[in-house]
């Protein structure tokens, strides 16, 4: 049985948003047969964190918060993962939804072995209704940004490898660029730069011919 | 980045078309209006470079997907 670790953190409206799109990758991979382990809110810790991947030795690592060129900060921007000890990504492949993680963290989690790496080079923006915080899921401002986001790790769940998941998410992404530049709704609209933006800087490093 | 008066007057004209209902999230740089925003581009700060790029990054992009509308 293949094993996923969700790591997500939920302090502040920006990491809420990015928590609650988390929710249909988690249910996409239980649906899967995947072992789900999801580490999330206060328990984003060095200590915990460094300790599941160490030990479980997870397929599929998630990374959900804020990030750093070097660290994937935890719980109130605790550094739980950084350059230092990269080599907890050993084995597995890692998406990591957190600003510019993919060009300090990602490539030293591929030098310490880290089957493929999958994050952002610039930071990752969304767009949100303000009367919508409560209920991000349907928020129509963040829907398509989330949606293009998870578009990777959804394809990687469902088998594709790391250079079939990116492709995924890139015709993901010009999908929901099409529909915000057709669309009359402002609000929609709001969604095109982030969307062109995240999509621009979405890369992978490692062997992209892996699958989980 | 360093940029150009015109390009943040650019940045700014597309910053002021955003419905004020709307804000914008940039990861622990935290959340922002299109109005707060257009403070940052004209202060030059951290926030202001990293959104002047994102719109750029939009600019250069759309002949690209000029060509993919025209091809459906």
């Amino acid at each position: 049985m293949k094993t996923a670790i969700f790591v997500r953190t939920n302090y502040d409206l920006t990491t809420a948003y990015s928590f609650q799109w988390c929710q249909p990758v988690i249910e996409a991979a239980q649906g899967r047969g995947f072992r789900t382990i999801v580490v999330e809110k206060e328990k984003v810790t060095k200590l915990e964190v460094s300790s599941r991947l160490t030990h479980v030795k997870p397929d599929f690592i998630f990374l959900s918060g804020h990030g750093t060129v070097d660290t994937f900060k935890g719980h109130l921007g605790e550094e739980v993962l950084s350059i230092n000890s990269a080599e907890a990504f050993k084995g597995s492949i890692a998406y990591s939804r957190a600003c510019n993680c993919l060009v300090g963290l990602g490539v030293k989690a591929v030098e310490k072995g880290c089957r493929a790496f999958i994050g952002y080079s610039r930071e990752f923006w969304f767009v949100k209704q303000n009367e919508m915080q409560t209920r991000p899921l349907q928020d129509p401002a963040a829907k398509p940004i989330f949606e293009a986001a998870n578009a990777v790790s959804m394809s990687l769940i469902k088998g594709s490898n790391v250079r079939e998941a990116i492709e995924q998410s890139h015709k993901v992404a010009i999908e929901k660029i099409k529909l915000a530049i057709y669309s009359p709704d402002p609000i929609v609209k709001a969604s095109l730069a982030p969307l062109i933006s995240n999509d621009s800087c979405l890369e992978a490093i490692g062997d992209l011919e892996s699958r989980i | 980045m360093k940029y150009s008066e015109d390009v943040a007057k650019l940045v700014v004209a597309r910053l002021s078309a955003i419905p004020p209902n709307l804000s914008f999230s940039i990861g622990s740089h935290g959340d922002f209006t299109a109005r707060e925003l257009i403070q940052e581009v004209k202060k030059k700060t951290e926030v202001g470079q990293a959104t002047v790029e994102m719109q750029l990054t939009y600019i250069r992009k759309m002949p690209q997907l000029s060509a993919l509308l025209t091809s459906d």
